[in-house]
């Protein structure tokens, strides 16, 4: 444990001393600043578009810094070299795997914290309010969510170098989150191989959408029972285990030398 | 006496597009403790894939190898082991004290223990000015000592050396000469593979030849050179004997 | 550490090209400006994609008049383990915002003008809105300032005028407005649902002049009505009643109030009608 702790503190220190979360902040902020500025026909009372908005722009940069941190961690470690010394030590490639992947977690979800405080205090400021329950319980279904994204973006990049690793993540959560919903409907249409390809990708894929309950913070639903919540966390730790596994499968027996460094 | 390393009829067999490439063929080695080990070899003989068969960074084909009796597929074989690679490799964002903090971490050292390591190493190194400083503003004979000194956080019984004086100043090999010599005093192992034969001439106790992943010569430095010879012509000479004989193969 | 990450790199190369492509643009707007272009710095940058995302924030005000519920389409399958978990997460009732909650329908009114100030739809919605909604007159009329202000030619919103007018009794400055609506409406027509606000505006008229007692000139108003839907048989009721010399069973001034009365649930009520508040039914749109 000790030594995932030390592979995840490393990632946290780069993390804290990149410019990427700090322009996510700022953009965010931003943001939030403009939201709030602007001039409802002279209402002041209304924040449901903030948090609206506000809620949109964290879930999208909480995905940008999720994918960003894991993505690079293992190509970068071969890229700078870094990863013979690492090798080298008595840790075994599973403890780098789950090392990388709580460093990325974990800091992801500090920064997703600081976000979230961020739009606390805009709606605050608005006179408007969240219900703290339901705000505590998406922001544990975001942190879950992002708990998979980080393993599919590690997994990937087992195999792949930084750039193809980013952009076949980045298509594979989008798509995962926008269409695996709307497979159901798009089945009345379609059969044959297309239509079991469909059904294939809709029982493997990861269903981000049930982490994302921002309509249930933004027009004052009140919490999702605590039962079905802990249901899908289950299943995020369920996805999330399968996705190291299969970094793990991938990355312990992969050959590095020196001639394959870019 | 166990043998620091004991290498035993190990082949490392690449798969290409154009077929199979021998990287090492049955390499048998055996590497007493408390001496210095002289690993030579033209470019592509197969030195750096031995060294990281050795650290498990690869596997081997067929045969075994060995750490102090332990086999190098398992990782607690490298408990005992300190590595400096060829290039001073090292995360530009962390600090000089961090990086050895790091270190001294995985392999599981007390924290108190770290401490004291950390900063003896430190002092040693002559990196005091500069421990708490990013490694981003360090030059090139800076990262050098500081993953040397990364290297030493465990009191390595056995050193692996990667071509340690490659792009290093006439100080800078000075520096790494000495302190081989001086852990050869504290009954430490160390094995290197270089380019730079009189350094090996000065240092070592025992030298292997390797060429086309074959083992050409091995034994005491005094034995193997002839009297009258020195070692830059005997390498030169073993090594274009012996690979024109071997290259149909 | 000093350089970002392809992403971020991506992201500066994206900006970059916009701001070019942006720049561009001005450059053609200004040697040619779009047609109903107001000219602004926004107008510049977006050109004719701010009228795709007006329409998007519109469309967003009738999520959040549904709790941001959004209607359900067909599925091929109901009872899989994601669709139940789905089902429960995200709510499916079809409830409205009603009270406070409806001041929050507003600012995506607003996005939508902002994004697009000839979007006139999101003005006379905000308006209507801020008057049935939230019973704040002033707001409401400060709305149609705006926007007559931006769009002087458009007829709807000086009969928005004049439903509001009627709504609080002021027929004088209701048939004004009327009047007003006729004339933008014969300069400039629209090509949907002109028709019908034609018939409407002759309606009212109609109305207005039979409570002020102008029997005759009401009847040449429900003559206009008849010629664009000649099927509308209670006016064609009323008016023979009139020109006979008769009184109508309904009073004008009741049957304004009951064209006029209507609310945004009563509309969704019409679109609906499977609707029902009360036992919140699924929204199978």
């Amino acid at each position: 444990m000790r030594q995932i702790i030390t592979v995840a503190h490393v990632v946290w220190l780069e993390m804290i001393r990149r410019k990427d979360f700090y322009i996510l902040f700022i953009l965010l902020s931003a943001l939030l600043i403009w939201l709030m500025i602007f001039d409802v026909f002279g209402l002041t009372t209304v924040s449901g578009y903030i948090k609206d908005l506000g809620l949109l722009a964290v879930w999208i940069m909480g995905w940008i810094l999720a994918l960003n941190t894991s993505i690079r961690q293992l190509p970068q470690e071969e890229q700078r070299g870094t990863l013979f010394p690492l090798l080298a030590k008595p840790i075994s490639r599973l403890n780098i795997i789950l090392g990388k992947w709580l460093g990325s977690w974990s800091i992801t979800c500090l920064a997703l914290l600081c976000f979230y405080i961020t739009l606390w205090l805009g709606i605050t400021i608005k006179e408007g309010r969240f219900d703290y329950a339901t705000l505590c319980q998406g922001f544990l279904l975001h942190c879950a969510a992002l708990a998979i994204v980080c393993a599919m973006g590690l997994a990937l990049s087992t195999r792949m170098n930084r750039d193809a690793a980013a952009t076949t993540a980045y298509v594979l959560t989008g798509t995962a989150f926008l269409m695996l919903p709307k497979i159901p409907s798009m089945l009345i249409h379609t059969q044959g191989v297309a239509g079991a390809l469909l059904l294939g990708l809709y029982y493997l894929f990861p269903h981000f959408e049930l982490f994302d309950i921002r309509h249930r913070l933004v027009h004052d639903w009140g919490c999702a029972p605590w039962l079905t919540v802990c249901e899908i966390l289950l299943y995020a730790v369920l996805m999330t285990s399968v996705f190291l596994i299969l970094a793990w499968l991938s990355y312990r027996n992969r050959r590095f030398t020196r001639e394959n460094l870019t | 006496m166990i043998p620091a390393i004991d290498i035993e009829k190990l082949s490392v067999a690449f798969q290409s597009k154009t077929g199979a490439t021998h990287a090492l063929q049955e390499l048998t080695l055996s590497v007493s403790p408390g001496i210095v080990f002289g690993f030579l070899g033209p470019n592509g003989a197969g030195k750096t894939t031995t060294i990281h068969v050795l650290l498990g960074f690869q596997a081997a084909t067929s045969g075994t190898a060995k750490i102090f009796g332990q086999s190098v597929t398992d990782a607690v074989a490298r408990h005992r082991i300190g590595y400096l690679s060829e290039n001073p490799d090292a995360y530009s964002f962390l600090t000089g004290r961090e990086l050895l903090t790091m270190a001294g971490n995985l392999f599981g050292l007390p924290p108190s223990e770290i401490k004291r390591r950390v900063n003896v190493l430190i002092l040693e190194t002559g990196l005091s000015f500069a421990a708490d400083r990013r490694i981003a503003s360090y030059s090139r004979g800076m990262r050098q000592r500081i993953c040397m000194a990364q290297a030493l956080i465990n009191d390595p019984d056995l050193l692996i050396l990667d071509e340690p004086t490659g792009g290093l100043d006439p100080l800078g090999r000075l520096e790494v000469r000495t302190l081989i010599t001086s852990l050869k005093e504290r009954g430490k192992t160390v094995f290197f593979s270089s380019h730079e034969l009189s350094e090996v001439e000065l240092i070592c106790d025992r030298i292997a030849i390797l060429a086309n992943g074959r083992l050409l010569a091995e034994g005491p430095l005094g034995s193997i050179v002839p009297a009258g010879e020195n070692l830059e012509r005997f390498f030169t000479n073993t090594v274009t004997r012996r690979t024109d004989l071997a290259a149909p193969l | 550490m000093k350089t970002l990450s392809p992403t971020f790199q991506g992201l500066t190369l994206l900006i970059t090209f916009w701001i070019f492509a942006s720049s561009l643009a001005c450059v053609l707007a200004a040697s040619r400006p779009l047609q109903g272009s107001d000219d602004s710095l926004l107008d510049r940058l977006l050109g004719e994609s701010r009228k795709t995302l007006s329409v998007t924030f519109y469309n967003q005000a009738d999520v959040y008049f549904h709790k941001g519920v959004t209607h359900t389409q067909p599925t091929a399958f109901q009872d899989t383990l994601f669709q139940q978990w789905g089902n429960i997460i995200t709510p499916r009732q079809h409830v409205h915002a009603e009270g406070p909650l409806s001041a929050e329908i507003l600012p995506w009114l607003k996005l939508a003008a902002h994004a697009d100030p000839h979007n006139v739809d999101a003005y006379l919605v905000a308006s209507f809105w801020a008057e049935t909604g939230l019973n704040r007159h002033d707001l409401a009329t400060g709305i149609l300032k705006e926007a007559q202000r931006l769009n002087p030619a458009d007829y709807r919103i000086a009969l928005e005028k004049a439903r509001m007018e009627i709504r609080t009794a002021q027929y004088e400055a209701a048939m004004n407005s009327l009047d007003h609506a006729s004339i933008l409406l014969a300069q400039n027509p629209l090509d949907t649902e002109s028709d019908m606000d034609k018939a409407e505006i002759c309606t009212f008229s109609g109305f207005i002049l039979e409570m002020k007692g102008l029997t005759e000139k009401a009847v040449v108003n429900y003559k206009n009505v008849l010629v664009i839907f000649p099927e509308r048989f209670y006016i064609k009721e009323r008016m023979a009643i009139l020109e006979a010399g008769g009184k109508p069973v309904d009073s004008a001034q009741d049957l304004l109030k009951r064209l006029t009365r209507q609310t945004a649930h009563d509309a969704c009520k019409d679109e609906d009608e499977n609707h029902d508040n009360s036992k919140h039914i699924n929204h199978n749109g």
